[in-house]
């Protein structure tokens, strides 16, 4: 490809015949180049959004920058014969440190195929100098490969020779060229009917404070739900641990969002409901303990002295054997009819058409409802900080976890119902402090897993050291974090948070004055 | 940024083929390189197929500058520009005289196209001028081809005199033997003979060729048409032994 200077790009309205410029220049044909075209992106489209394409082509895999899939605008490349999936599996700087930044823990799958023709021609004045390069394109779907769906005309100008680059931009432009327009990957998602749709956790639901608490939760379940699902395939093909993380998310989502608002389904249809989502967790619960340990592999290793780290090898390596026996379980579970039927039968008990009992919050107004709860939940986190010190047993730190997380859960549910910068402060503060909570509690669990497997495998020699320095490690940890957490909890528990949440979920203000602007009631 | 000349008081010694196929050399091992065709003959501009310069005023330091940006000229091999040639380079000597500081304007011209060159060599016309010696004073290297016979000797040695006489640096002056006939008795003495007496002689000598003259006939570098030729490897042999820790430390 040719590389230059503010090249400028054309989309042609169809074939344009290069001897179009025959009158003004000597156009010198160059050879003509065919290759397939992969482009790459995640399950969440993370390099669309960030406005980036990563494609590969004779063996090239190329980060481009810029607008979407134009193949020019390369800031990166590496030679690779073999599959790339992960950022890891990338060899060569900056490209491995910007996917990193960009792709986490997420998995490249093929986003769209096709091929890529392309030729580049000189024009010679006449004395046979250079004084403009062009580089013709087509993009032809995969399949077809003699359908065109694109050609495209860039432009390099030469330094000192502007004029002339102009000048064929005038020409082409006249033959019905086009400055702006889809790219090469735009076209081919076109084709491939695919559209990128920005992937969150964190839909909208479009809940105001007077929608009828049951109709609320309904729309609250429903988009999770089908996340949930979308999950489901990424799963079984093991693309990335993401997908098994997502789903679980989602299922633990839809159960709060039916335990927390309580009554507005008929008991009977919550406990089912529940129940369904319980056990769907559950057959993958192992599962994820497992991703868990294997992606901090790194991690744990580093921990331990250089001499101790070779001893975690045969730990890790029975963790990876036994997760290739659990995914096929959950594949397996995942796949089976009653799984499908656990499924239908959720999905059928959240349907706006499902006739459903009548339960005694049903037509409550839903900020009535959760502002409560909401509050309520605050001042037992309060209550229960004051009791939290050096000394307070893991249990107890356990127990205000869970209660953060329910309280996380409803604010994250009902945001849409308050507003104001000072409760995204506080929601700050409730995520500091539960990532504190959920990495003492990691610690924790890890420590105890790992003497489970050491005693469950009489490990001893090399591994047991190992396993003996991890688990003091682990232990040390919980320690330091104990008493961030105490800090964390101060900060969340203070008298200026309490003003807050009490200004907002006990004596709310009214939709018609939050709409006229006026900000708090003294 | 190092500013290289291809200088010879002698007329026909293969100056400009020097500076061309150096020029397309450098930029060959991936140096940034810009050629200033300072000769009103313009055979190096020719050579790259690009016209004469656009006139524009040399009334001082900047409009020089802005004059010579305004000239340059991607080549047809990318990485290497051209300023073209221009008859009014005729007149440099009078325009400079007229400067204060004339012996050191160039210097403080080119200085000014650090950021977008690693090497800019000029190919310098056949006299001794107000502009020879502002070259000589720009330049990290003067390349000085020397034919070897009595008449090319003697006015390698006129400029070694000029640079004693002027008290210029004359390590910068580093020539070497072109167009040798290997067959040519009076080549081979010559070429036995002079180098000792004149350190900085380079050791790479540039053969003749009838491809050398035929750049004429395909209006590019010989290097860009004939890369495996005699005289195409001794260019290349010149560049690297330029480019090599040794000779740059003599520069």
């Amino acid at each position: 490809m040719v590389e230059s200077r503010e090249s400028i790009r054309l989309i042609l309205p169809g074939e344009v015949d290069p001897q179009c410029l025959g009158d003004i220049w000597d156009v010198v044909p160059g050879q003509q180049k065919s290759s397939a075209l992969v482009f790459w992106d995640t399950f969440e489209w993370c390099l669309w959004f960030g406005t980036h394409t990563l494609y590969s082509a004779d063996t090239t895999y190329s980060l481009t920058a810029g607008d979407h899939g134009w193949l020019d605008a390369v800031i990166c490349h590496e030679k690779a014969m073999g599959l790339r999936r992960f950022w890891e599996d990338f060899q060569t700087e900056p490209l491995r440190s910007m996917l990193k930044e960009t792709l986490e823990l997420r998995a490249l799958t093929v986003v769209a195929e096709g091929r890529h023709h392309h030729r580049c021609d000189e024009l010679r004045n006449e004395d046979g100098k250079i004084v403009c390069r062009l580089e013709w394109t087509s993009v032809s779907a995969k399949q077809r490969e003699s359908d065109v769906l694109k050609r495209y005309c860039q432009v390099f100008p030469l330094r000192g020779y502007e004029e002339e680059a102009a000048r064929v931009v005038e020409q082409l432009t006249r033959h019905g060229a086009v400055t702006h327009g889809d790219g090469p990957l735009q076209v081919l998602l076109r084709h491939g009917q695919k559209e990128p749709i920005r992937y969150t956790l964190r839909p909208s639901f479009g809940l105001e404070r007077n929608t009828p608490a049951r109709e609320a939760v309904g729309r609250i379940v429903t988009p999770i739900f089908d996340l949930a699902i979308r999950n489901m395939p990424g799963i079984i093909d093991d693309v990335d641990t993401e997908f098994l993380h997502d789903y679980r998310i989602c299922l633990r989502k839809m159960r709060s969002a039916l335990n927390l608002v309580k009554n507005v389904y008929p008991v009977a249809e919550t406990r089912r409901m529940r129940t369904i989502l319980g056990e769907l967790a559950r057959q993958t619960n192992r599962l994820r303990d497992l991703d868990v340990y294997l992606l901090a592999r790194n991690e744990y290793t580093m921990l331990l002295p250089p001499e101790l780290r070779p001893m975690l090898k045969e730990l890790f390596d029975d963790f990876a054997s036994e997760r290739k026996r659990e995914l096929q379980q959950v594949i397996s579970a995942l796949r089976s009819t009653a799984a499908q039927k656990l499924l239908d039968e959720f999905a059928g008990l959240i349907s706006p058409t499902h006739c459903h009992g009548p339960s005694i919050n049903a037509e409550i107004p839903v900020g009535q409802l959760v502002f409560q709860r909401i509050y309520k939940r605050y001042k037992k986190i309060r209550l229960l900080s004051r009791d939290i010190s050096w000394e307070t047993s893991d249990e107890a730190i356990h127990h205000i976890r869970i209660e953060c997380k329910k309280l996380r859960y409803l604010l994250e549910f009902f945001t849409e119902l308050v507003s104001g910068e000072e409760m995204m402060e506080t929601h700050k503060l409730l995520r500091r402090l539960q990532n504190r909570l959920g990495e003492f509690n990691d610690a924790s669990v890890q420590q105890k897993s790992l003497l489970d497997y050491w005693q469950q495998k009489q490990a001893k020699d090399g591994t047991g050291l190992g396993l003996g320095g991890l688990v003091s490690i682990l232990y040390q940890r919980q320690r330091q974090v104990r008493s961030q957490i105490v800090d964390a909890l101060d900060e969340f528990c203070n008298s200026s948070t309490a003003g807050t949440f009490k200004n907002t979920f006990k004596r709310p203000l009214s939709p018609s004055i939050i709409d006229s602007g006026q900000e708090h009631i003294q | 940024m190092k500013i290289i000349s291809s200088y010879s008081i002698k007329g026909g010694v293969g100056k400009t083929a020097l500076a061309v196929n150096l020029a397309f050399a450098f930029r060959e091992a991936g140096y940034r390189t810009l050629l200033m065709d300072l000769d009103p003959q313009g055979a190096a501009s020719f050579y790259f197929r690009i016209s004469g310069a656009e006139k524009f005023k040399m009334k001082d330091t900047k409009s020089v500058i802005d004059g010579l940006r305004r000239n340059i000229r991607e080549s047809d091999f990318p990485g290497l520009d051209i300023i073209p040639s221009n008859l009014g380079y005729r007149h440099f000597d009078i325009q400079l005289d007229a400067m204060t500081k004339s012996r050191k304007q160039l210097r403080k011209v080119l200085e000014k196209f650090t950021p977008d060159y690693d090497v800019i060599l000029m190919d310098c016309p056949p006299n001794i001028t107000l502009l020879s010696e502002n070259i000589f004073r720009a330049s990290d290297a003067i390349l000085v081809p020397v034919i070897p016979t009595v008449l090319s000797r003697r006015t390698f040695e006129q400029l070694l005199g000029f640079f004693q006489e002027e008290e210029l640096p004359s390590d910068i002056i580093r020539p070497f033997f072109s167009m040798v006939q290997k067959r040519n008795k009076m080549h081979r003495e010559i070429m036995v003979e002079l180098p000792p007496l004149h350190p900085g002689f380079l050791k790479t000598t540039i053969p003749f060729s009838v491809d050398v003259e035929k750049m004429g006939i395909h209006k590019m570098p010989l290097l860009a048409y004939s890369r495996a030729g005699e005289a195409s490897r001794a260019y290349r042999s010149l560049c690297n032994e330029i480019l090599s820790p040794r000779c740059s430390e003599n520069d």
